[in-house]
């Protein structure tokens, strides 16, 4: 039982609201349940015990500290899931606009 | 308390709060504790010693309740009123604890919490300050290291900015008929 199954643990409830959930405010919460979890596996994986965070500090000698890379691609991802956050709730927005539900069994239909 | 032990307090709260969120009828309800779940990431990135991660996080979890709220109020749908689907909950749990206990193995290969490899960071840490001039050597690699990566970030936020503008455009654009 580590903290690394316990992020994975994080992302299969996300995955379980995706699937299975037939509301789509339901489904984008789930969809950034799964964000959450996977940058949050990303800087566990970097983390290194003992060390500071990675900025230089005027005055002070080079100390030990954490990976920075995954740090670094993890900012990118945060990003990108805001975009994917709002792209998902402008197309709920027309979805209701159009079909008049949040329902995702009652849209399958592609006229009226 | 160690690091270890905050973190494991923040994750476990986070997976409560998850499924909160999703088994709550009451949407605006299920949006808030979702984004108890975004603040307890950003201050586990604090505790993993990753300032500017923590700053972004809480913006980016403001900016998201906010959007949700207002598709909420664009819809005026408080409650949630779908039913569950054939299978019961039970079915359900059990199906994603056995796909979590068939992934645990996995978790082996990766290496133990606290020692990560450092093949590419320890030149990064040794030389990027003099390299690049940044102090912040986060920075430094988004801005230098990994230029081209960051510019795809930002060309995918422009698509979706163009999609969203698209997608909520008030009045449809008037198509010229063909003479």
């Amino acid at each position: 039982m580590n903290l690394y199954i316990l992020s994975f643990a994080l992302f299969l409830v996300g995955l379980y609201g995706v699937l299975t959930k037939r509301n789509i405010v339901k489904v984008i919460i789930g969809a950034a349940i799964m964000g959450y979890a996977v940058n949050l596996f990303l800087i566990l994986v970097a983390y290194r015990s003992g060390a500071t965070f990675p900025i230089l500090l005027p005055g002070q000698e080079q100390q030990i500290m954490v990976d920075p890379l995954p740090q670094a691609l993890v900012l990118t991802s945060i990003v990108i899931e805001l975009g994917v956050t709002a792209v998902l709730v402008a197309l709920a927005v027309k979805i209701y606009a159009k079909y008049g539900t949040l329902d995702l069994r009652k849209i399958r239909r592609l006229k009226e | 308390m160690p690091v270890e032990g905050w973190l494991y307090f923040l994750t476990i709260f986070m997976i409560f709060a998850s499924i909160v969120a999703l088994e709550m009828k009451d949407l605006l309800s299920s949006i808030i504790s979702v984004g108890m779940v975004g603040l307890a990431v950003a201050v586990a990135f604090l505790f993993l010693q990753a300032p500017d991660l923590a700053l972004v996080q809480f913006v980016y979890e403001i900016i998201t309740i906010v959007i949700l709220i207002l598709l909420l109020k664009s819809t005026a749908e408080r409650f949630e009123k779908e039913r569950e689907g054939k299978f019961s909950f039970v079915v359900k749990v059990l199906f994603i604890i056995a796909v979590l206990i068939a992934v645990t193995p996995l978790f082996s290969v990766l290496p133990s919490f606290g020692e990560p490899h450092m093949h590419v960071a320890e030149r990064y840490l040794q030389e990027g300050a003099r390299e690049t001039g940044a102090a912040n050597l986060v920075a430094a690699i988004i801005l230098d290291y990994r230029a081209y990566d960051t510019l795809g970030e930002v060309t995918v936020l422009f698509v979706a900015i163009l999609a969203v503008t698209t997608l909520l455009r008030r009045k449809p654009r008037k198509v010229k008929s063909d003479e």
